[in-house]
């Protein structure tokens, strides 16, 4: 791929607690393109917050990124960075935004200051206090803020939830990034607000061309939004590919399991949540097979015992399920109808 | 804001009377008055009650009381019965020494205080940590009298560096001498406020650099000692503020322990002669001067607050119906 800004290979990253090795991110290897959008989807727990805090060096003790991972950003190996190299890419080259803009901006500090600090930090003397300002001014307009002069001057505590997680956007975009991470940006918000918000992160995308790494656990914030969805469970990438082959074509148990369990306005209210059974595997100690295989309705008997291959079947669409061995007996799959109400 | 101190007052004058009945029913009840200081066991019967009545203790206690409640309402502490002059100037003309003392001793602990346990939080669980901690458990344990002699026997015995007593050598009136003097009690004093503050200092900090903006302070590309200064720090000195408005009392009121053993001329050492003395008098002013303080010292903290933290702020503001 040619175009291609941040390439994972092969990233592991463990946390070594008193209780044993918490295996989060096992092995995984996934890209992302230029000024696309590509979307981390799983649960709690799955991995795709640390595989984030991976990108941005962010992983702290007892956590551990391990031998044999790469990670190419731009070309360059990031996992090589120095403490002083991570600083000057933190913030200029990568923008992170978090789940909570509340918690995530310091309530002492007026936002005029915590929008600045970030070009402040990679600003090499060309810029004056007052050009500064000026850029914060931009950027709070840009986000559709009214009168951002006043805007500089509040506390975190005077503005809405969406008001702060577009101060936490103008605040990530205001060096101009080449990749945004967006760590569940709105499931802190109410629903009308997640949609400006959503909304937002596509125009600044049009306007100023990030990539950006969507990490949800919601697979209707990003049908709209996603040019690639990445599925992860417990560690690992179970499927991944374009959002129409995702959304169409979805060829894991656990990708349908997501998707029934988005909650739908076009079925009958009497109806329930679908939810999945169970929870997700001890990390500490993990399945020596497939890790949904606890809690998959088509579990076979090889499931238990061996890790599925990473199968592509084509154009970047990528599945490691059993299922789609040609040896597996898929008799009673619903491939077709993507698992919905099989019953 | 008027509502508040309106509220304010009337908390403060029941607080008050509250103090002053107690601490006079102690004084009270403790055994033996200053009469004894007169009265001789040759004296004939008569002697003794004159002596008792110009003393003003032939009356109840009670009466003693509502006497000295009625004047103290006025400003007039009375005067104390063993030294026949006015409380309130004795008082007064041993407050500079006191403020000197206790406040250089405060700025101390703090200057120290707030970096060590920045550090200290910053480096939790290392050998950084370990030592400043080490020091601070240190500073806890050991009673201030205790510290205090060993420094007078170092630094005055053995060295021959400072000198042991006083605020002033005999004849000598210099702000350097007068330094001189203060090093030892101010060191004293400000290892042991010093041990309690570095350790809420580290507990704070340690627990808001767990917080969410910092992590998002260092995805900006902002540096460890950055954010420790600029992002952590006010934040983890909001609870400071309070003990260091509790600590406000004993700025005037000086230190019994501190006073005494360095012979500082100041208020605590007044306050304990004259509680030696059973000069009630005077030891009611004390009391009362130390409760008002306390109080005010409260109040004076949460006004701080509000300045320090805006939410608490627009807290106040709303209460008020801004």
């Amino acid at each position: 791929m040619k175009n291609t800004l941040v390439d994972v290979k092969n990233l592991s990253v463990s946390y070594f607690t008193y209780a044993g090795e918490v295996q989060s991110v096992r092995g995984i290897s996934f890209s992302v393109e230029n000024g696309k959008t590509t979307a981390l989807v799983g649960e709690s727990g799955c991995g795709k917050s640390v595989t984030s805090k991976a990108l941005m060096g962010l992983i702290e003790k007892p956590g551990k990124i391990k031998e044999g991972s790469s990670i190419q950003f731009g070309g360059r190996e990031v996992l090589n960075f120095t403490e002083a190299e991570w600083q000057s890419f933190r913030g200029q080259e990568c923008s992170m935004i978090f789940q909570d803009a509340l918690v995530s901006l310091n309530p002492t500090m007026k936002i005029g200051r915590q929008i600045a600090e970030n070009l402040e930090n990679h600003n090499d003397g060309s810029l004056s206090a007052g050009q500064i300002r000026q850029r914060a001014i931009e950027m709070l307009e840009l986000v559709g803020i009214p009168d951002p002069d006043a805007c500089l001057e509040k506390y975190p505590h005077e503005l809405s939830g969406g008001m702060r997680q577009r101060v936490m956007i103008a605040t990530a975009m205001i060096t101009n990034p080449s990749l945004l991470i967006a760590d569940e940006p709105t499931t802190a918000l109410d629903v009308t607000i997640q949609a400006q918000i959503l909304e937002l992160m596509k125009d600044l995308q049009k306007k100023l061309g990030m990539g950006i790494i969507m990490i949800t656990h919601d697979l209707g914030v990003v049908a709209d939004m996603a040019d690639n969805i990445i599925v992860m469970y417990a560690g690992k990438i179970v499927e991944s590919g374009k959002n129409e082959d995702i959304f169409y074509d979805p060829r894991h148990p656990y990708t349908w399991a997501l998707m029934n369990s988005v909650p739908r306005l076009d079925l009958d209210n009497k109806e329930e949540l679908v939810t999945i059974e169970g929870t997700i595997p001890d990390m500490i100690h993990p399945p020596k097979g497939c890790a949904f295989c606890s809690r998959c309705p088509y579990a076979m008997n090889v499931c238990a015992e061996l890790i599925p291959e990473v199968t592509d079947l084509g154009d970047g669409h990528t599945v490691a399920c059993w299922l789609n061995d040609p040896r597996a007996d898929i008799s009673g799959v619903p491939f077709r109808t993507g698992g919905a109400h099989h019953e | 804001m008027l509502k508040i101190i309106l509220k304010k007052v009337a908390e403060v004058t029941v607080v008050m009377l509250l103090i002053s009945i107690f601490s006079f029913a102690i004084i009270e009840l403790a055994p033996g008055d200053i009469s004894s200081m007169y009265i001789s066991a040759d004296m004939s019967p008569e002697e003794q009650e004159m002596v008792m009545e110009k003393l003003g203790l032939n009356k109840s206690g009670t009466e003693r009381y509502i006497e000295w409640l009625k004047e103290a309402v006025k400003g007039n502490w009375g005067y104390s019965i063993s030294y026949k002059l006015p409380v309130a100037d004795m008082l007064v003309k041993r407050l500079p020494s006191t403020l000197l003392l206790m406040g250089t001793s405060l700025i101390v602990s703090l200057a120290m205080s707030i970096p060590l346990g920045l550090i200290a939080g910053y480096k939790k669980n290392t050998w950084v940590d370990n030592a400043i901690s080490g020091f601070a458990y240190f500073g806890m344990s050991i009673p201030s009298f205790y510290f205090g002699m060993l420094m007078i026997i170092l630094f005055t015995a053995i060295l021959h560096w400072l000198p042991s007593s006083g605020m002033h050598s005999f004849g000598v009136n210099t702000p350097w001498d007068t330094a001189k003097h203060m090093i030892m009690p101010v060191m004293t004093m400000a290892l042991s406020s010093m041990a309690s503050k570095v350790r809420y200092v580290r507990a704070n900090t340690i627990g808001q650099l767990s917080e969410e903006y910092v992590l998002a302070a260092k995805a900006k590309g902002t540096s460890g000692m950055t954010i420790l200064f600029r992002h952590v720090l006010k934040n983890t000195l909001l609870p400071i503020i309070t003990i260091v408005g509790m600590n406000m009392a004993s700025m005037v009121t000086g230190s019994f322990i501190i006073e005494s053993l360095f012979g500082w001329p100041g208020i605590g050492s007044f306050a304990m002669e004259a509680i030696g003395k059973q000069d009630y008098p005077i030891i009611m002013a004390y009391i009362m001067m130390s409760g008002f303080i306390l109080v005010m010292g409260n109040f004076i903290a949460d006004i701080l607050y509000s300045f320090a933290d805006p939410r608490i702020k627009r807290g106040v503001d709303a209460a008020n119906g801004k």
